[in-house]
């Protein structure tokens, strides 16, 4: 007389997991690693995105400030919008339409001063465009010329960890005195 | 065959040194491996909270700076982690009162940034001198009831205040640069603006 059945069955079982058991348990494991794994380091590449665009908003106002505090008129009288007879560089800009066409490399970002930005920052390249507009303000009481300045930031591709390149831009438009 | 059973039922029952040995080494195995995994998530969740916590931050203090410069006609004094900046001449005496000014310093002690503000009902509004320097006028009343800090940004480690002009005075643009501390995680600041409560000219 042997042992029942149930009883057989009962320790067959408790003799430990069968080879598909256990790789059941191993996959359920692993993807349940791999998912956590996933979901902290999309976390983790979405805030440094954020950070990315937080210093080239940063660029980009600081530029825009810059330009802002140039008169509107040339004191010269020059009307041609861009950089005036004689002015080479930034320090000779002295009105707003001076900073059209202006660009910094990646690698050369400055302030106002003329000091480098961090390094941090000199992923980046800087451009302006300044171009004569006229805009309709009802309020106002009709059309209004000035001229809209545009600040572009770019993240070149290469530097934006093998993604496609990106840019920020910040407008304002700059009312001419009536 | 009723002794066969019992002894069946008793290695059923318990396990061997050996196979406790092996189970043991393989918990602890799976447990390390398990415990390795959840510190480098709680790491790199905390790393994540710190920097999300750094751009507030840093979005905040540009603002706030930017701010205080832009409702400002004149920067009278800057030096090595602070400025002075000058609202405007409110009472047309041509020179700055008490109650007209803003000091923004770094404090590297407490390594904190701090703003000086006059409230707005003052025991005495003492006049300075343009010419003389003004940490040292104001000496006595910073960090007083006329003259109270009020703490803009904790973790910082600097500041730098740049001008684009050599004097002072004489300045029409402020960029500033912070550096800012979150855990392990330290980042910068950088901002500029323009003085915009100038009189007419």
């Amino acid at each position: 007389m042997g042992i029942p059945a149930p009883r057989a069955r009962c320790f067959r079982r408790s003799a430990g997991f069968t080879l598909l058991e256990v790789l059941i348990a191993s996959m359920i494991l692993a993807f349940a690693t791999l998912g956590l794994v996933q979901a902290v380091s999309a976390a983790q590449a979405q805030t440094y995105d954020a950070l990315r665009r937080a210093r080239a908003t940063a660029l980009a106002d600081a530029l825009l400030e810059e330009v802002l505090s140039k008169p509107y008129a040339d004191p010269q009288a020059e009307t041609a919008v861009g950089p005036d007879t004689g002015e080479s560089g930034r320090d000779d800009f002295d009105n707003v339409d001076d900073y059209h066409g202006f660009a910094e490399a990646a690698g050369a970002l400055s302030d106002h001063a003329g000091a480098l930005y961090p390094t941090r920052f000199q992923r980046f390249e800087r451009s302006v465009t300044v171009q004569p507009q006229t805009v309709s303000v009802a309020g106002l009481g009709g059309d209004r010329s000035g001229m809209l300045v545009t600040v572009t930031v770019t993240e070149p591709a290469e530097s934006a960890g093998g993604s496609a390149g990106r840019s920020w831009t910040v407008t304002r438009f700059v009312p001419e005195a009536p | 065959m009723r002794m066969v059973s019992r002894y069946k039922r008793r290695r059923a029952n318990g396990l061997t040194l050996i196979e406790l040995m092996l189970a043991l080494a393989g918990m602890s195995l799976v447990g390390s491996a398990v415990a390795s995994m959840l510190l480098a998530v709680s790491y790199g969740t905390q790393a994540d909270k710190n920097l999300r916590g750094l751009i507030t931050k840093q979005m905040a203090l540009r603002s706030r700076l930017s701010a205080a410069v832009r409702e400002s006609a004149m920067v009278l004094e800057q030096g090595d982690g602070y400025v002075f900046l000058w609202g405007a001449d409110a009472d047309d005496s041509g020179t700055p009162n008490l109650s007209e000014i803003t000091l923004v310093e770094f404090d590297s002690d407490t390594r904190t940034l701090n703003t000086y503000r006059a409230p707005a009902t003052l025991a005495s509004d003492p006049a300075y001198d343009l010419a003389l320097a003004f940490t040292t006028q104001t000496a006595g009343v910073k960090g007083s009831a006329d003259f109270p800090a009020t703490r803009w940004a904790s973790d910082v480690s600097g500041f730098v205040v740049t001008l684009d002009h050599a004097t002072a005075q004489s300045a029409r643009m402020l960029g500033y640069r912070l550096t800012l501390v979150a855990g392990d995680e330290q980042d910068e600041v950088v901002g500029a603006a323009a003085l915009r409560n100038l009189e007419d000219e």
